[in-house]
């Protein structure tokens, strides 16, 4: 680890294919302009992994973490370990197949460094929408927290509880989290799928941790990649049970402990 | 009034503009909105008072209401309202007023002071006058102007005239801020043009349906400028401005001015100073192009440096130097015209008596 570094991204592998490798390289491209500013953590099995050091595709700086077979499936848990093994004071949670802005690094820098009490910031995404292999459409996402509108009295660009009971579209993928607040909040809950994330932030903001929004495009997400995990997840919930899943976040946000809800 | 008596009141008028005890009083019209005349009438005013000379502010309001977006300080002057003032205007006073309020020339034009129409809208100016009618008839020979533009096409209208140019200068409480908010400023002094233009921005670029508009009027100053420092950029509609310093104050406060070019050319106005259209419907595009730049934290560095660079030349500083300059020449052209004056009285009367 460089003394002098400020964030890690942590990049969960689940599955290693053709489809993989190509999404692997574009967000590799996007990351290695600023390869020498930052850590990469990947946390995958111990076979995915061995396949990837044997292409010789990743930066040789890139850290390895080791998750169960049975893990692999778990977005949540994967992130969860690997923060185990941060050492930097923040990391971002990415999917190999977004992509990142190419000055990542410098313009976090420039928001960390502007108040280093915020303990999540959420930049804009530019969502991208896949059908077969072409690009359907692009909007932007994580946006409607600059609306008046959505804020109402409180600040624009400044998440608040209040605010996320009535505002849920929110990705932190690609999402500049501070390490040691993850850590103690209990990090991702593992017990339910889809509005974890979500969850999150309800219980970081539910602890008075600071969560803002940074201005900046500097996330490309693909959304509904065929074959996905959370492609594959949608596709077996009924809208009443992603309602459920929301509805069951803001219960759960409480409390810090994983628990059960079904 | 006989030779002697006219010798010895030119000889105290000669004495006390001599001895800088002329006074400046200043008209101050009765603005309901924010006006950036009256704001640079009240610089001009607080510049000479900081500087020693005699200021008066005489407002064009009943009952003594005085603007509330004017600097706090620059209100602690002496403010009498025109109706119930008794203030005394002597032959070496000056009188400055602004070119909408011919109403009032009318009814000061015929006092022996030295009438001094402040210039800042050339539009106003045309309005207020009725055919056929100069500033000259009003006994105005003199004219303050802030621009070397605005000037010239002056001169090509109301013709020659003694013109006095000052340089307008931005106060220190513009400001940058580092990082800015994704939201634009707006300024206009039409509210049917900003309208127009945030719904056309929305329903040409859809997807920048969360950045927010937000519109600046009616704020003193201060406030001003402090909610525009926090915005990336702004939006300037004002095409009868002569010289606007809206952009001028968006420069110096790190804020990309968007705007339409007005009629007067200003010398701000140029590649990279900032996203400008000579079409109101323009403007969406120009607004996406530079949301587009700040989201993307694309680098505009010659943007941002041609606007410092721009900004620097409008510094309190200088344009106070320009402003004391200006009033000094005033009263040492009129010292200039009284003794010359003088000077023929007293041959006239020399001659008269040889005669005799």
């Amino acid at each position: 680890m460089k003394e002098n570094n400020l964030l890690t991204f942590l990049l969960p592998i689940n599955e290693f294919n053709y489809n993989v490798l190509n999404h692997l390289k574009i967000f590799l491209e996007s990351y290695s302009p600023q390869s020498d500013k930052s850590e990469l953590l990947v946390v995958s099995t111990s076979t995915i992994i061995s396949e990837l050091q044997k292409l010789g595709i990743l930066p040789e700086i890139t850290q390895y973490v080791e998750n169960n077979e049975t893990d692999v499936n778990s977005y949540q848990k994967q992130i969860n370990l690997a923060v185990s093994k941060v050492k930097t004071r923040y990391f971002v949670p990415v999917e190999f197949d977004d992509e990142l802005h190419l000055r990542y690094v410098e313009i976090g820098k420039r928001y960390i460094e502007s108040n280093e009490e915020v303990s999540v910031w959420v930049p804009i995404h530019i969502n991208v929408f896949n059908n077969n292999g072409t690009i359907e459409r692009s909007q932007l996402f994580n946006d409607p927290i600059w609306n008046r509108t959505l804020t109402q009295e409180n600040e624009i660009g400044k998440f608040s509880n209040e605010i996320l009971q009535s505002f849920s579209a929110v990705n932190l993928s690609g999402c500049i989290i501070k390490t040691d607040d993850f850590i103690e909040l209990g990090g991702f809950k593992t017990k339910f799928e889809l509005t974890f994330m979500y969850e999150y932030l309800l219980r970081a903001t539910h602890n008075n941790k600071i969560v803002e929004a940074l201005p900046k495009t500097m996330y490309v997400h693909f959304v509904k990649r065929q074959g996905s995990y959370h492609e594959n997840l949608l596709a077996t919930l009924t809208q009443e049970e992603i309602g459920n899943l929301y509805a069951f976040a803001k219960k759960e946000f409480y409390f810090t402990e994983d628990r059960d809800y079904k | 009034m006989s030779n002697i008596r006219l010798v010895e009141n030119v000889k105290k008028t000669i004495s006390e503009l001599k001895e800088n005890n002329q006074k400046f009083i200043f008209i101050v019209p009765n603005a309901t909105l924010v006006s950036a005349e009256v704001q640079e009438i009240y610089r001009n005013a607080y510049t000479l008072h900081k500087n020693g000379f005699k200021v008066h502010m005489l407002l064009e309001t009943k009952d003594d209401e005085k603007p509330f977006y004017v600097d706090s300080e620059m209100l602690e002057l002496p403010h009498t309202s025109m109706d119930k003032s008794n203030l005394m205007i002597d032959p070496q006073d000056f009188l400055i007023i602004p070119e909408v309020l011919t109403n009032v020339m009318e009814r000061v034009k015929s006092l022996p002071c030295t009438k001094v129409l402040f210039l800042a809208s050339i539009d106003y100016a045309l309005h207020s006058l009725i055919p056929g009618v100069n500033f000259r008839d009003f006994d105005i020979n003199s004219v303050i102007v802030n621009n070397k533009n605005v000037e010239t096409t002056a001169r090509s209208i109301f013709g020659e005239y003694n013109f006095y140019e000052y340089r307008v200068g931005i106060p220190e409480y513009f400001s940058t801020k580092n990082l800015k908010r994704p939201v634009i400023s707006f300024v206009s002094r039409n509210s049917n043009d900003i309208t127009k233009v945030v719904k056309s921005f929305y329903l040409k670029y859809p997807h920048f349906r969360s950045f927010m508009f937000e519109d600046l009027s009616n704020l003193s100053r201060k406030q001003f400028a402090e909610k525009l420092k926090k915005n990336f950029a702004a939006v300037w509609i004002d095409r009868i401005s002569s010289f606007g310093t809206f952009p001028l104050e968006c420069m110096k406060s790190g804020v990309i001015p968007i705007g339409v070019v007005p009629e007067i050319y200003q010398d701000y106005i140029r590649d990279n100073s900032g996203f400008w259209c000579n079409n109101t419907f323009d403007l969406p595009d120009q607004i996406a192009k530079a949301l587009s730049l700040y989201l993307e934290d694309v680098p505009m560095t010659e943007l941002y440096d041609t606007m410092n660079e721009i900004q620097s030349e409008y510094t309190e500083e200088a344009s106070e130097k320009s402003i004391i300059d200006l009033y000094k020449n005033l009263v040492s052209n009129k010292l200039v015209l009284i003794e010359n004056y003088l000077n023929n009285i007293e041959k006239e009367t020399n001659e008269q008596n040889e005669g005799k």
